[in-house]
């Protein structure tokens, strides 16, 4: 089943065409990895399916709802974004809260169930994730592999069922990317739509099912 | 070998200025330094030429005629400091005799008598002693007046007693009727009032608080520039310049030499206090201003701050004219322009009186601190990664959680150190309400250091300034600490 769709998705940057006529779909379980150079607007990409973007035209959709119909968004667009998780290359863990906290936060800040309920979740996400032993430790003293397991945990909490990743690897020693790759895995074994931006080639063929590039403002057609 | 030499050089420059400097001095022995406060019609003041001229003035270039006198505006308060330490050589200024300024200086014989009179508003329904009972007095700080009501019985008995710079602010409030009474030099406030024909605003009661004596003070063991003094005016008594320069200023002849009994015991001595009871009074008001005005703008700056975020063009427009306005005047001004200013403003003045001096005061304070702690907050906010406010978003927050649970704690975090720095200045900053007549740590060192001429009470202000901003930086240390999250952002 197609968990994103976009038809026709175009983006200007100070009258520049950044992203041309895009159509591009994904599915459940599926690891789509874009790479391509710098400045091609792979983040830029990313960003508009995370709704940090608004697009000029064309449509996006999100499980069956459209986030935006030719060009034009849907009145309660944060409903549809809420099954959308999106991973930073420099993860924006808040670091004035504690590893815990970070993970706990956007599930308190939604009342998404009863607050213990949300301990208990948090607890399992922290032990999946290897953080157990820094839950109460501040972003600032984690090192990187941690700070992106501490994001991915941040991300799931709110149950998305699509992840995006923004350069995930840009911050990790290599050892620590074989790591990222059977994380990655293990979620799409999970169900979750699976969408890397990397200009690491080496990753993506490890880690995707399939690989797009994205050039000149353009991606092939699936 | 360099070193050595450049300190030999440095020595003998110093040494060689100090001598030249001893040789000017003694050179400029014909030179006579009178210090005065130019506030005082018709005995020393400005005129419309900004020369300084007056009754007194006319007596003592008539007494130093063969000199070159200098007539050196002083700060009334400090006038003892001024003498002593040789800044001045004469004070001649209509200056009252008191026992405490008798032990300071030297004073010459009486050269005219003064009665302490009460002026009221020419509404007002005070007719006598008794009527001021609850009243509010306004008196010009340091001067005889001053003294003698606060030495008077009935001074425990009224609502307040405000003191302010100068005699003129005193009328200015008896007419706006922000003070009921005031007790003032009768020689000054007559002049004063029908030289610029405001007597009919005013009335003047018949019984009088004290009656006292005009002198000369010199420094402390001068006493031969005393002797010139006092020979100075036998003469001018015995030609008849005397009167005829008190002709010219009062119309009638007020100088009054041969008599030296005088009344002056009718001035009752000021019980010698060197207690620092007063610096401690002082710096509890000062601590009050202090976190009544920490209070207040912290919150003040912040709510300007979110706002002039917002896409209101004119509330932005309005926010950061209000924001160069307070930060690009004086804040003393400010405190001038809210305490006696607003009451002028046309149709809403009236309702703009803030009649209590300490609240005026914490309100400027707010006001104009609230400003700058807007500045530094939208400072804080641009430090803040974009990617911080993004994360909110993508995860779901409102704009609201976003603000209070992401930005603001952040914002708080960054901004301390700055913070801090802004509450240091204000501890410093609180002594500038004195202007409108609220008596503080710095005034009341003032105080304390004419009446017991201890310098050391300049000392002690000091180190207490000192101990409260070395306190507030520890506390700002330690909150630094607490929010430091494990080191930086």
């Amino acid at each position: 089943m197609k968990t994103i769709e976009t038809v026709n998705l175009c983006k200007n940057f100070g009258g520049k065409e950044i992203l041309k006529n895009i159509n591009f779909s994904a599915q459940n379980g599926e690891i789509t990895a874009i790479t391509g150079k710098s400045g091609e607007g792979k983040t830029t990409f990313l960003r508009c399916l995370a709704g940090l973007e608004k697009i000029d035209s064309g449509s996006i959709k999100i499980e069956d709802n459209c986030l935006v119909k030719d060009g034009i968004y849907v009145k309660n667009t944060s409903k549809i974004l809420k099954k959308v998780g999106l991973i930073f290359q420099n993860f924006n863990l808040f670091p004035h809260l504690t590893v815990k906290e970070n993970i706990e936060i956007p599930a308190l800040n939604a009342k998404m169930y009863e607050t213990r309920a949300i301990f208990d979740v948090s607890q399992k996400l922290l032990k999946q994730f290897k953080l157990e032993n820094v839950q109460n430790s501040f972003p600032s003293n984690l090192s990187g592999g941690q700070k992106q397991r501490a994001a991915i945990a941040r991300a799931l909490i709110l149950n998305p069922d699509i992840i995006l990743f923004d350069e995930p690897t840009s911050s990790l020693d290599p050892e620590l990317v074989e790591e990222l790759t059977e994380i990655i895995k293990k979620l799409s074994k999970q169900n979750y739509t699976i969408l890397i931006v990397t200009h690491d080639t080496g990753f993506a063929n490890q880690t995707a099912d399939r690989i797009l590039a994205l050039k000149d403002g353009d991606l092939p057609a699936v | 070998m360099k070193l050595k030499k450049i300190l030999v050089t440095c020595f003998w420059l110093i040494f060689s200025a100090c001598v030249f400097n001893f040789k000017t001095a003694a050179a400029l022995k014909n030179e006579i330094v009178i210090g005065l406060d130019v506030n005082v019609p018709p005995m020393g003041f400005l005129s419309e030429n900004n020369e300084i001229v007056g009754f007194d003035i006319d007596l003592a270039k008539e007494v130093f005629s063969g000199k070159k006198v200098i007539f050196q505006p002083i700060d009334w308060d400090a006038k003892e400091l001024e003498i002593n330490s040789g800044k001045i050589d004469v004070i001649w200024n209509g200056m009252s005799k008191t026992p405490q300024r008798e032990q300071s200086m030297l004073l010459t014989k009486p050269y005219m008598k003064n009665r302490q009179i009460i002026i009221v508003n020419k509404n007002s329904t005070i007719e006598n002693l008794e009527d001021l009972k609850n009243k509010s007095v306004c008196v010009q700080k340091g001067s005889t007046g001053a003294d003698a009501f606060k030495n008077h019985e009935i001074s425990s008995q009224v609502r307040n007693i405000i003191e302010l710079e100068n005699m003129v602010n005193c009328l200015n409030e008896i007419e706006k009727f922000t003070s009921d009474v005031t007790v003032v030099d009768e020689v000054v406030a007559k002049y004063y009032l029908n030289e610029k024909g405001l007597a009919g605003n005013f009335k003047v009661l018949n019984q009088e608080i004290s009656t006292e004596d005009y002198v000369i003070a010199v420094k402390k063991n001068n006493e031969e520039l005393k002797n010139e003094i006092e020979n100075g005016l036998s003469a001018m008594k015995e030609s008849g310049k005397a009167k005829e320069i008190s002709q010219k200023w009062f119309g009638t002849n007020l100088f009054f030499w041969e008599n030296s009994k005088t009344a002056s015991d009718e001035v009752p001595s000021k019980s010698k206090n060197l207690s620092i009871a007063p610096l401690i009074q002082g710096l509890w008001v000062t601590l009050k201003i202090f976190s009544l005005t920490t209070i207040f703008s912290l919150p003040l700056g912040l709510i300007l701050c979110i706002l002039q975020n917002s896409k209101n063009k004119i509330l932005k427009f309005l926010i950061k004219a209000y924001t160069n306005i307070m930060r690009g005047t004086p804040l003393l001004l400010q405190l001038f322009f809210v305490f006696y200013g607003l009451p002028y403003i046309p149709i809403i003045g009236e309702y703009l009186t803030i009649k209590d001096r300490f609240s005026a005061g914490v309100l400027t304070f707010a006001l104009n601190y609230a400003a700058y702690f807007a500045e530094i907050f939208r400072g804080g906010f641009l430090g803040i990664d974009k990617g911080q406010s993004e994360a909110a978003q993508v995860l779901g927050f409102s704009k609201t959680q976003s603000l209070f649970k992401i930005l603001l704690p952040q914002i708080f975090r960054i901004t301390l150190p700055t913070i801090c720095n802004e509450c240091v200045t204000l501890v410093k900053d609180t002594a500038l309400i004195f202007a409108i007549g609220v008596p503080e740590l710095l005034s009341n060192t003032k105080n304390l250091v004419n009446s017991t001429a201890n310098v050391t009470n300049y000392v002690i202000a000091g180190a207490i300034y000192l101990a409260i901003c070395m306190i507030l930086v520890q506390i700002f240390k330690k909150l630094e600490r607490k929010f430091s999250c494990g080191g930086k952002i």
